[in-house]
């Protein structure tokens, strides 16, 4: 159980190893507030989606398992959306169209597939609040990196003095590719260099 | 049980329990998501507005809508105009505010705008949106270098577009509200020294020194104009050459015609034919969707009938807009401004040149603001 939690940190993290949701990951993550409630709709989604699936995943057919996992996923994504548009609005507005787009975010589908429905709930949410913290300490560390950069701010508060330039690049899609290039890479360049020695 | 009828009846039952729970959360949320958009519009309108206690709205089509402001004994304080126009990303929402004239602006704030951030996005920031407070619209931007004139705004470096889109809806909204609430009959604010309070800082300095030398030169204009017409009276042959060269495209022969100068440097020229019958042509500036758009248009001095439009300036996409197609242009001979592109709601409208309707509606925001121009020329004469 504790090797179903761990495996998301970093080993088999959704985003930097699996390359999986970069959608949502590159669009939203131009400051560390967004992508703070981005992480937040998305946990909230991959647990309680994997909690059911593991509860109902001997009543589920095979034939139609896939359905019924965008059936589960999207009730929980509308209710984080509508939770949002409700209490933060401002929030909702930055994060657009991304959180309905959790529905087709293939982290959570994939954990379904590959993990809720052949495992028994306790594992299933080891395995979704692993995952979820993957996936949230990459989007939120490449929220704080553009921002810093884009803006010179870290969560609104300036950081940076008059004398800093802000990239304005950064807080465009091409700073999400660069910032997360260079993340995949370091990570590989560690991984690489622990399994040598 | 047989698989098929398995599949179906899971299928169901999960279908039957996620619309339940969503249609509970929906319950739960709606009132509030509803709350959150009403508050966000009123926000806005108590920005742009002064002294707002209630209001009342009106839909004037899909992209507009006029909230009219009254303060607590219910005295109109201004009107506010919720409007939707195209960006250089995708829409953008403004909430425009205009004083109780309808004609200078009060406010400006973005409802709604997917523009580049760091870039169009930056027409959110104070010092964009504040331009715009105390201006007569048609405004119009300039890039490169610092606005001179009053109806000019200085664009965002590096996302000029933005910057003309928001220009050309603050346009629109005025010839929107203009021409879908009942106003007064035109009575010339006092602009200058009620600009100067509105704003504030090292602004106020500005519009100061800006309203100063504004009616220095206006003195001298009028002296200068005084004097034409006391010249005129005793040589009446001598005849005033600009006019006669604008005017001569619409009426002739010409008995006399006079210049009428414009706070903003755009002229006015009347022309007259006879007894009862002048003819007035005002040189409108505003914003395209390409550049700047600089029309003379001529119209009825008497009940403002538009007798003809000439274009002094006008460099909309080769294929499109710039299409100097008279179909479009003599549409407007014979109306009287207020126009509006045709619509549902509005069949005897203009139609517009078809895939620039853009352009066509930039034009029709500019006609109109020729005949409050021409108001405007009309009454500085008479007084």
């Amino acid at each position: 159980m504790k090797k179903a939690f761990v495996n998301g940190l970093v080993k088999e993290n959704p985003v930097l190893v699996g390359l999986l949701g970069l959608c949502s990951v590159l669009a939203v993550s131009n400051t560390a507030i967004n992508s703070v409630f981005m992480a937040a709709a998305v946990t909230f989604v991959l647990v309680f989606s994997s909690l059911i699936i593991s509860i109902i995943r001997k009543l589920i057919p095979d034939q139609v398992r896939i359905p019924s996992f965008i059936v589960v996923i999207a009730t929980f994504v509308t209710i984080a959306d509508l939770f949002l548009k409700a209490y933060f609005p401002e929030i909702s507005k930055n994060l657009g169209p991304f959180v309905p787009l959790i529905v087709v975010n293939c982290i959570i589908l994939a954990r379904q597939e590959a993990f809720a429905s052949k495992n028994p709930v306790h594992y299933a949410l080891a395995d979704a609040l692993g995952m979820s913290i993957g996936y949230s300490w990459v989007i939120i560390l490449l929220g704080i990196t553009r921002e810093l950069l884009g803006f010179g701010t870290i969560f609104g508060h300036r950081v940076l003095g008059a004398w800093f330039h802000p990239f304005v690049v950064m807080l465009l899609p091409p700073g999400a590719f660069i910032t997360l290039g260079v993340m995949v890479g370091t990570m590989r360049w560690i991984q690489a260099k622990t399994s040598k020695s | 049980m047989r698989i098929e009828i398995k599949m179906v009846l899971v299928l169901t039952v999960i279908a039957l329990i996620s619309g339940l729970v969503l249609g509970l959360a929906y319950e739960e949320t709606s009132p509030e998501i509803e709350r959150n958009l009403e508050l966000a519009k009123e926000r806005a309108l108590k920005k742009v507005v002064p002294n707002v206690a209630s209001y009342e709205t009106k839909q004037v089509d899909r992209y507009t809508t006029i909230f009219t402001a009254k303060d607590s004994s219910g005295n109109i304080t201004g009107y506010g105009v919720l409007i939707e126009g195209s960006g250089f990303q995708g829409p953008i929402k403004l909430m425009v505010g205009f004083d109780t004239t309808m004609m200078q602006l009060t406010g400006l704030e973005v409802i709604e705008n997917i523009e580049t951030p760091g870039l169009g996005n930056r027409i959110t920031e104070e010092w964009f949106k504040k331009q715009f407070v105390g201006r007569v619209p048609p405004i119009e931007v300039v890039k490169g270098k610092k606005p001179v004139n009053e109806h000019e705004i200085q664009a965002i470096t590096g996302a000029t577009i933005s910057s003309r889109s928001v220009v050309r809806i603050v346009n629109t909204a005025q010839s929107k509200l203009i021409s879908s609430l009942p106003r007064a009959s035109y009575s010339p604010p006092n602009s200058h020294s009620q600009v100067a309070q509105r704003q504030n800082g090292g602004q106020k300095k500005v519009a100061i020194s800006a309203a100063r030398t504004h009616r220095k030169i206006e003195k001298r204009k009028r002296v200068k104009e005084e004097k034409s017409i006391s010249l005129a009276e005793q040589k009446s042959e001598e005849p005033d050459t600009t006019c006669l060269k604008y005017m001569s495209e619409f009426v002739r022969p010409i008995r006399r015609c006079r210049t009428i100068p414009m706070p903003d440097s755009l002229d006015a020229f009347l022309a007259c034919r006879g007894a009862g019958d002048s003819i007035i042509g005002v040189i409108v500036r505003g914003t395209g969707f390409m550049d700047r758009i600089k029309l003379l248009v001529a119209m009825d001095a008497g009940d403002f009938r538009i007798i003809g439009i000439k274009i002094l300036d006008m460099a909309e996409g080769e294929a499109f807009g710039n299409g100097r197609d008279s179909t479009f242009w003599s549409q407007f001979n014979g109306r009287t401004p207020p126009l509006a592109l045709k619509s549902d709601e509005n069949p005897s409208g203009i139609d517009a040149i078809s895939g620039a309707t853009e352009t066509s509606e930039a034009v029709i925001t500019i006609v109109n603001m020729a005949k409050i121009r021409a108001e405007k020329a009309l009454s500085e004469i008479q007084s």
